[in-house]
């Protein structure tokens, strides 16, 4: 049986990326899509040949749903496709507040539906050798963990919201904050129990932080700082990174999810990579389709958005206070 | 299910054991080694028979296919009478020691209508294979200088690899990977210009090639006999266009350091992908033998060896050697 997905919502950057794996994936039936802007929503469906429908339309016709709109209105998608047996692949971070968050979880529990978090660190080739090596005891009792998770800048201008408090929630730490911790939590089990946050703005134009450095302590008792900053430079040669190390008492594990490139210096052009490893998001969109059909939760989920979102909020509570602050799960 | 034969019990029927083990609807039903077969089978092959000779294999099992990971100068002997039997055969690279037995072997296939496929396993590493789909899409132009760097270190290792008249040295033995990775991305080799250079168990080889095209490459094999350097390879292709450039010891997307005491894997081959190049190859193998396209012809092994051994004969005479050449 193929199962039969849509996208709601066409708003997030990542709309084409997964439109394109929905359309060349054998194991779904790409139904099509629907947006509350419908001129966007008609253009993007025309441009990857699916249909347009009105939201009660298509959630009639779909087991299973990529919520790809912006980071607020999460909630306002989840709830009727829940209510309607829809599973749901959220885009990161599941909300903007704890009561969204929480009103998203609930939604899905009543309804029986499975909640996947599009987050593709998890299912990388490297994440996942990093926990089996944790889970040997390769390095002992974890001390301390350094993260990074930057970004060019001048992908905020792509969608037009990602830097805009009013649709985003936020700024860099609302983006970048929760993808390292993901993967901390998957490999380690370790929870944050406080955060200092960091913030500034460095870029002009933005009224929200694109400069994000927390500093954490987790509750084995280790340190652990994060760079989630938006501040690449337009002539980086690569969209970003993710890499975390952690050290502990017996040695050292060192991920750098996206470090199979091929260096391209093109003539006016200037250099970038290309990327030859194995896609995290091929890997992230298999898990959910086989989530959906085994009847069991997604890897990374509703506990997962919980959790990580109350890190969230504890970076921007900080950052209000100027101090550290405990993490209130 | 695919009945598969296994010669061989060095490091390459090893890797390949280990990934028939873990693939669906095919069995290693038995393997042949000269010598110590028993062991080999005993540790990598669940449900195989252990043979002394290969062709006391060919006549008592009912074999879909034989996967040769013999020495290169054995190939022959081993592939003919297997093709003869109706057999269809992966062998790794390079197909044979000479053009004259390598060509045996291709017109004996041809003959009985089986498949026979090099193993040029380069062509399913993903950073090869995109570099080649970067090329082909235009990103450097009409490519005009390529080079590629390939070493492989050793402290102990079979004395065949030694010898000359059996392995080719670098250049037939691991030069070979670079070469047809360059003819599959550049095309046609015109000329190639090699020297050599051997002490103390060592072998750098250097060699020079123009492509058809009027493309440069320059080929870069070292067999260091020490253990404290890495295995790495490289590569860059630039054009008018543009440079693409590769370096495996830049690539850590993976790390361990740790000072507990761990078992060392059974498998030599790590690469932190979702399948990695070995298996792919044997997969493409697979589906050829169950009536697919070969992934790689014969024609095409011997077209890259044809230019390794006018680089081998390129550094005994001193000149540039055309693949056309080499002694038929």
């Amino acid at each position: 049986m193929t199962l039969r997905m849509g996208l709601l919502s066409t708003a997030h950057v990542h709309t084409g990326g997964f439109a394109s794996r929905l359309s060349a994936s054998d194991e779904v039936e790409f139904v099509g899509m629907t947006d509350d802007d419908e001129e966007r929503g008609r253009e993007t469906a025309a441009e990857h040949g699916v249909e347009f429908y009105e939201p009660d339309a298509l959630l009639e016709r779909i087991d299973a749903a990529i919520v790809a709109s912006t980071n607020v209105t999460h909630r306002r998608w989840v709830e009727p496709a829940a209510a309607a047996g829809v599973d749901v692949l959220c885009e990161k971070p599941l909300a903007t507040t704890m009561a969204d968050a929480r009103a998203i979880v609930a939604a899905c529990e009543e309804a029986g539906v499975r909640l996947g978090l599009a987050m593709p660190l998890a299912h990388s080739v490297p994440a996942r050798r990093a926990r089996e090596a944790y889970e040997r005891g390769e390095i002992g009792e974890l001390q301390a963990a350094v993260g990074t998770n930057r970004a060019w800048f001048r992908d905020r201008h792509l969608t037009g919201w990602s830097a805009d408090e009013e649709h985003a929630g936020g700024g860099a730490a609302m983006d970048h904050t929760v993808h390292i911790v993901n993967l901390l939590r998957r490999i380690t089990g370790e929870e944050v129990t406080e955060v200092h946050a960091e913030f500034g703005t460095m870029h002009e134009g933005i009224a929200v932080e694109d400069v994000n450095v927390l500093s954490m302590e987790l509750s084995g008792g280790g340190i652990f700082t994060l760079d989630g900053s938006w501040d690449r430079p337009d002539d980086w040669d690569y969209w970003g990174d993710a890499a975390l190390t952690l050290v502990g008492t017996e040695g050292e594990i060192a991920v750098d999810v996206f470090d199979q490139t091929i260096k391209r210096t093109r003539a006016g052009e200037g250099i970038d990579g290309v990327y030859w490893g194995s896609i995290p998001d091929d890997a992230l969109l298999a898990d959910f389709v086989a989530a959906c059909e085994e009847g069991r939760p997604p890897l990374v989920g509703a506990e997962d958005g919980l959790r990580e979102t109350a890190v969230v909020l504890a970076a921007y509570e900080s950052d209000e206070r100027g101090g550290p602050v405990e993490v209130d799960y | 299910m695919l009945r598969i034969g296994l010669l061989g019990r060095g490091f390459m029927a090893t890797v390949h054991a280990l990934r028939y083990a873990e693939m669906e609807d095919v069995e290693v039903v038995g393997v042949a080694s000269p010598s110590e077969p028993r062991e080999f089978a005993t540790d990598y092959t669940e449900n195989a028979a252990a043979y002394d000779d290969a062709l006391a294999l060919y006549d008592a099992e009912d074999l879909d296919a034989i996967d040769v990971c013999t020495p290169t100068h054995t190939h022959r002997d081993l592939v003919v009478p297997a093709a003869e039997r109706g057999i269809d055969v992966l062998c790794e690279k390079p197909l044979e020691r000479t053009m004259g037995d390598a060509s045996e072997m291709v017109e004996a296939a041809e003959d009985a209508g089986v498949t026979l496929v090099p193993g040029h396993t380069l062509r399913f590493f993903p950073e090869y294979a995109t570099v080649r789909d970067r090329v082909r899409e235009g990103d450097v132009g009409d490519p005009g200088n390529a080079r590629t760097l390939r070493q492989s270190p050793y402290e102990e290792r079979p004395a065949w690899f030694d010898d000359d008249e059996k392995s080719g040295g670098a250049l037939l033995d691991l030069a070979i990977h670079d070469v047809d990775f360059l003819r599959w991305t550049l095309g046609p080799v015109e000329r190639v210009f090699a020297r050599r250079k051997r002490w103390d168990g060592n072998e750098y080889a250097l060699a020079t090639l123009r492509f058809e095209s009027g493309a440069v490459g320059h080929v870069d094999a070292r067999w260091p006999n020490r253990s404290d350097l890495p295995f790495k390879t490289a590569f860059e292709i630039a054009g008018p266009e543009g440079l693409l450039e590769f370096d495996s010891e830049d690539v850590a997307p993976i790390e361990v350091r740790s000072t507990t005491e761990s078992e060392p894997s059974r498998d030599p081959i790590d690469e932190p992908l979702e399948k990695d190049p070995y298996r792919l190859e044997l997969e493409a193998f697979v589906a050829s033998v169950r009536g697919g396209e070969p992934p790689i012809t014969a024609d095409e092994g011997l077209a890259s060896l044809a230019v390794a051994l006018a680089a081998v004969e390129s550094a005994e005479r001193g000149e540039p050697v055309a693949p056309a050449e080499v002694g038929a």
